[in-house]
């Protein structure tokens, strides 16, 4: 019992995680609430059919003719107190601890090189700055941004 | 030519020969059992932590390459090279007559040489060969498979580190090193699968490479947007590409993302002289590095300063135009 409550408050805690700006093969956030859905009880949330990887074509290609399931997690193995460092892990990257501990500062982040590197690479992930096509050839021609 | 090649073995040797401004002492960093505290846990101790096992039936078979296969290092960038009094003499006679740019040199020897070898030799491992230390962690602690594929994500995931300095170094040079990283790293690439993986055709390891290019453009894509926002965006991005995206031990993940926080953080605190002269070394993962005082950081500066500017001439080969203060 106490096994479901933790999961389902790690599923809590997973459902904080940011959405990806990108579309990827698998996403960390679904995944992870889809991994332990049947430790907690409860249904997949996932109503979209996994999407095919590389792993997928090859075995479809090579080995199988149908793309597996992933296998079926092993609950057995998800004990109270592995669940609590789960728990602790997940609050530690939520709540930015390393990057806290470890702070970059301006000199990575804003660097001398490419001062507007970072924040231009978030503005076009982000969609509030959209750059036209000419923009996109002065970088490449001249290579500063 | 040669002579260039000479001189640029010369400078690799007196980076690795270079009074040690190692890290371990620098940055406190210590083996770990020393503190108590979390916050000073190494990657390797809190991945072992978990209590969930690796579980070996859900990875790929182990194809790792036999050890006759390993490709031989090139003798003039071994740490045991050394080349004749006269060659370094007229080395100096030769930058110091034509005034070449030590910094863009440097970047092929220190760049391309020295830091690609590192990179390498993160995740590199042989069938029968004992695992070194930061491949056991990559390997045995996280459980990773001991494939082609999987050293190239490890391999990546430390050029990618050494880009974000590359990039806070001014312009020119910055980009200079950027690129003698990446043509090392495919060259390199090229010649692993040719004679380590037995890859026969030519354009087969062409698309191979192909593909590794655009993975490495969408791994430095991803890790630079985790930098820019959040440890979660960073996790999720050490789990798609370092974890292959099916591996899922949280605690795993979170010791990877200490691990990158951890070298970037050293990495930060180095001026663009110490990186570029090549005298960063890689934290191993079953150490953990103590932040700086302000008064520490202080000293160090005064330290590095000594290092650099002590002796009253500096060798031709020695100038630089690279920043001691940032």
């Amino acid at each position: 019992m106490a096994v479901k409550e933790k999961a389902r408050q790690l599923i809590k805690l997973l459902e904080k995680l940011p959405d990806d700006r990108v579309k990827h093969f698998a996403s960390f956030k679904q995944t992870q609430i889809d991994k332990f859905n049947p430790i907690a009880g409860l249904q997949s949330t996932s109503t979209k059919k996994r999407s095919r990887g590389i792993t997928d074509i090859v075995k479809t290609s090579v080995i199988q003719t149908e793309v597996t399931e992933p296998r079926p997690i092993k609950t057995d193995l998800y004990t109270e107190p592995v669940l609590d460092r789960q728990i602790v892990a997940l609050k530690n990257i939520l709540n930015d601890k390393h990057s806290k501990f470890y702070p970059l500062g301006d000199k990575l982040l804003r660097p001398k090189g490419n001062p507007n590197y970072y924040d231009r690479l978030v503005d076009n992930l982000t969609g509030e700055k959209k750059e036209n096509f000419l923009r996109g050839m002065w970088t490449v021609v001249t290579g500063k941004y | 030519m040669k002579m260039i090649s000479g001189m640029r073995s010369s400078i690799l040797r007196s980076a690795v020969s270079r009074p040690s401004l190692s890290l371990v002492a620098r940055f406190n960093s210590t083996k770990v059992g020393a503190e108590k505290s979390e916050l000073f846990e190494a990657p390797a101790t809190m991945a072992k932590a978990s209590g969930l096992p690796n579980m070996a039936e859900d990875l790929p078979p182990n194809k790792d390459i036999p050890l006759s296969r390993k490709l031989a290092v090139d003798p003039r960038e071994s740490k045991q090279y050394s080349q004749p009094q006269w060659k370094e003499s007229l080395g100096e006679t030769f930058i110091s007559l034509f005034r070449v740019n030590m910094d863009n040199v440097r970047s092929g020897s220190i760049g391309g040489s020295k830091y690609y070898y590192m990179t390498r030799d993160q995740g590199l491992q042989y069938a029968d060969e004992e695992l070194s230390d930061t491949a056991r962690y990559w390997y045995d602690t996280l459980g990773l498979p001991r494939t082609f594929s999987q050293w190239f994500q490890i391999t990546s995931l430390h050029i990618w580190i050494l880009f974000v300095r590359m990039r806070a170094m001014p312009f020119k040079e910055g980009k200079n090193y950027q690129q003698k990283l990446v043509d090392r790293f495919f060259k390199d690439m090229e010649l692993r699968l040719s004679e380590e993986m037995n890859v026969m055709s030519g354009r087969i390891i062409d698309t191979y490479l192909r593909d590794f290019h655009s993975q490495l453009l969408g791994i430095i894509m991803s890790y630079d947007e985790g930098i820019a926002t959040n440890d979660a965006v960073l996790a999720a991005a050490l789990w798609r590409n370092l974890f292959n995206g099916d591996k899922s031990d949280l605690v795993h993940v979170e010791s990877a993302l200490r691990y990158v926080r951890m070298q970037l953080y050293v990495l930060s605190k180095m001026s663009d002289r110490e990186f570029g002269f090549g005298d960063f070394v890689f934290v191993k993962p079953d150490q953990f590095v103590k932040p700086l005082t302000p008064e520490e950081e202080a000293a160090l500066k005064i330290k590095v300063k000594q290092v650099y500017e002590s002796s009253d001439k500096l060798l031709p080969s020695q100038r630089s135009n690279l920043s001691l203060e940032e």
